[in-house]
């Protein structure tokens, strides 16, 4: 390839050429591709000489604030600058060289909410020339589309009303910080197309799950797709609403231009642990993945990962797709992962299977007043990334007493396997609502048809509390942050939910570790090539102290990785505050970088024009519900000049 | 050597601040053990919990039995603890952790002297 490359600069036109090259080395989408693969083609930094990565830079997005929520964004790099967007609604653009500042916007006042964002969305005008022919979109936590000059970052005039659209349009009331959107929307055949975050078990009726796609010049309205009412895909008639308390499309998309589809990974239609109210349109869209034609917003198809959900196992994880050589034939395939830990590989034309899909027979006896499905999907044909199931000797605890307090608090629960319902007696749900596999997802590697998957094994414990239990003990709809230890109220069903991660009165795991791993599969032959425990244990420890101890122990993670051309692995994830560089071949470790927070968020890899030198880049921002510090750092890293 | 204790067993008392730990880790293991098995679990916390009262008191009042005992209940433990998760050192450490270091400081000469 180099060879070829090489030949190709001596002969076409040095402004070509140079384009060329820079094409390869940008990062233009959330997974840098539209199909989100999160593999890189560039091969400077490789395993012989990763240990020589070096930092470049580090950009503070917003010094001297008091963070309230975790920065995880997955900066784009463009020309010669990388884009981002903050917690607290800034798009800022960076020099891709140095870190250096170029422009910042910020939301029109007040600025008083934030919200996750994990990317802004690149466009490039067709023969576009001037102010806006190039431009970024991002959102607020106002639920505000907005179009900025890529160059100045000044809103585009053309677009919308003063280059913002408001996405409350249709949605009925929205309360402050029930829907924003928190994934960086996709672009495909000139439309911005995105879903929404929407506040989870407040009550029934929440804002609606609509998708919907703008024109990306205009911003005028183009289709919606709106789950509960799939045929119509205008915008209602004034005075009505999409409609209300619908499955909702937080996590990424991914879309694929030749076939014109986008792909949409869907959510519950919340309240999320007990769903009699639901209609059947929202059972046929909740946790299913969706292809919707790009120009009309019509379904193609849908594949659903989990019937009646009760679990909160939304599909969080972006859809990567990616050629699969079966029979020496490249099929075009959809790879969903899952926060259930199953990895479903599909035929991204039809929507059907191509690794073995078995329904299984899982546990019975729902809650009261609701069903459960008899059978749900099991993805056979691809290794399953729960690990084993729980029994009271996988308890776990520092100590022997927190370890018996495990012990006896999974006596007391029901737990009959995977997608054990739950209840008023207590239930354990594992993997739990952080996965499996979580808003990181996978990466792939086209070319070698590798997958790299992080996932997570850590249950829930759950309990139902019957409503007037839960109006005595005060519990009622409310604007939403992370609250993991409190009941949610679930209002308009018969019972709140009290959920958190299983831990011990000490703050640690009540289930042996390791707790975050990292695996590499074959996928042509869906077998594992090989697996181990992500992160030591030197940044975790009772209470939230950290035992300094560099034992690997697989500690919780929430991101994604990046594959390269190169053979190299990158990963931060891990609540280890450290980015990696494993082998691909191998899954050693070779390169590690003390970050000064976790870095949960995917990193991505470019070659900056102003030295030819690729760089990696991470953002360091901790996260809320691990209860991993905050931080507003963005860090580069690259090889020294020679 | 017990002859002659009369001043030597004032400087040499039972070591009760030891053995009053080995009561209260054997109290709240016991009775949290006792529930875990009327709830179908493991006897292993509610049989080493008893002993650990019973270590406790004979340690108490001086008698060498109560280090003997204790041996015993660390050595149970090793070997439930391997019988449960082998030799996986992050699955051990709540398991042999905590009752191993305390092993350790009965061995301590300061601690054997006050033994009959």
């Amino acid at each position: 390839m180099r060879m070829i490359r090489r030949t190709a600069l001596a002969f076409a036109l040095p402004l070509l050429a140079a384009s060329a090259w820079a094409a390869d080395g940008e990062w233009h989408h959330y997974g840098n591709d539209l199909g989100g693969t999160r593999y890189s083609p560039l091969d400077q930094i490789t395993p012989a000489n990763v240990s020589g990565l070096q930092q470049a830079w580090v950009y503070r997005t917003n010094p001297g604030e008091t963070l309230k929520t975790h920065l995880q964004v997955t900066p784009l790099m463009v020309g010669d600058a990388l884009y981002i967007c903050t917690p607290s609604n800034q798009v800022i653009a960076l020099d891709a060289e140095t870190g250096a500042q170029r422009w910042r916007w910020e939301p029109p006042a007040p600025n008083d909410r934030r919200r996750t964002c994990r990317g802004v969305t690149y466009y490039k005008v067709p023969g576009g020339v001037g102010a806006c022919a190039e431009r970024i979109f991002s959102t607020t936590a106002r639920a505000q589309l907005v179009a900025l000059d890529a160059r100045t970052g000044k809103p585009c005039a053309g677009f919308g009303a003063g280059g913002m659209v408001d996405l409350k349009t249709g949605m009925g009331e929205v309360k402050p910080n029930y829907y924003y959107v928190t994934s960086a929307p996709v672009i495909i055949r000139g439309r911005v197309v995105m879903g929404g975050w929407v506040a989870d078990n407040q009550h029934v009726n929440e804002p609606p799950g609509v998708i919907r796609a703008y024109d990306a010049l205009t911003g005028a309205f183009s289709w919606a797709f709106d789950p509960g009412r799939p045929e119509y895909h205008g915008e209602p008639l004034p005075g009505q609403t999409y409609t209300l308390g619908t499955p909702n499309s937080w996590a990424p998309m991914s879309a694929d231009e030749s076939l014109g589809l986008v792909y949409a990974p869907m959510g519950n239609a919340t309240p999320d642990y007990w769903g009699a109210h639901r209609t059947p349109e929202s059972e046929k869209f909740t946790s299913a993945v969706l292809a919707l034609d790009a120009e009309t917003g019509a379904l193609r198809w849908l594949y659903r990962t989990v019937h009646h959900d009760v679990w909160d196992y939304d599909v969080p994880a972006q859809p990567t797709l990616v050629d699969l050589q079966i029979g020496g034939q490249p099929v075009p395939a959809l790879i969903q992962p899952t926060k259930r830990g199953q990895v479903f590989v599909l035929d991204r034309r039809t929507g059907r299977p191509l690794k073995e899909v078995e329904e299984r027979k899982v546990p019975q006896g729902p809650a009261p007043g609701d069903w459960l499905s008899p059978t749900q999907p099991f993805s056979t044909g691809m290794p399953d990334f729960t690990g084993p199931d729980l029994t009271e000797k996988s308890m776990w605890g520092l100590t022997p007493f927190d370890q018996l307090w495990c012990r006896i608090k999974f006596r007391q629960a029901r737990y009959d396997g995977p997608m054990t319902p739950p209840g008023i007696r207590p239930s354990i749900t594992h993997p739990g609502y952080l996965g499996g596999i979580d808003w990181g997802g996978v990466s792939v590697d086209p070319v070698r048809q590798i997958m790299i998957v992080n996932w997570s094994r850590m249950p829930n414990y759950t309990r139902l509390i019957p409503r007037k239990e839960a109006d005595a003990m005060g519990i009622k709809a409310g604007p939403m942050g992370y609250v993991p230890r409190k009941a949610q109220a679930q209002e308009g069903t018969p019972f709140a939910a009290r959920t958190s991660a299983f831990l011990s009165p000490l703050g640690v795991p009540c289930i042996n570790p390791p707790y975050a791993s990292l695996t590499a599969v074959d996928l042509s032959t869906g077998k594992v090539i090989w697996s181990g425990p992500l992160g030591t244990a030197r940044d975790n420890g009772p209470w939230g102290i950290p035992s300094m101890l560099p034992l690997t122990m697989g500690v919780p993670a929430i991101g994604g990785s990046v594959s390269t051309r190169g053979g190299l692995v990158f990963i931060g994830a891990s609540m280890e505050r450290t980015l990696r560089a494993v082998d691909q071949k191998t899954g050693d470790i070779l390169w590690k970088a003390r970050l000064p927070v976790g870095g949960h968020a995917t990193p991505m890899t470019y070659i900056s024009p102003a030295s030819g030198r690729q760089f990696v880049v991470i953002a360091a921002g901790g996260h809320m519900a691990l209860q991993s510090p905050l931080g507003d750092y963005i860090i580069a890293y690259t090889l020294p000049k020679k | 050597m017990i002859e002659m204790a009369g001043p030597a067993n004032r400087a040499a008392r039972p070591p009760r601040l030891f053995a009053a730990l080995l009561l209260l880790i054997g109290a709240v293991l016991a009775a949290g053990g006792v529930q875990l098995a009327l709830l179908g679990g493991a006897l292993y916390y509610a049989i080493a919990g008893a002993a650990l009262v019973v270590c406790g008191i004979l340690l108490w009042r001086g008698r060498r039995m109560g280090a003997w005992l204790f041996l015993l209940i660390l050595l149970g433990t090793w070997g439930w603890a391997i019988w449960e998760v082998g030799l996986d050192g992050w699955q051990l450490m709540p398991r042999v952790l905590l009752l191993t270091v305390l092993g350790l400081w009965l061995l301590m000469p300061w601690a054997r002297r006050g033994l009959l």
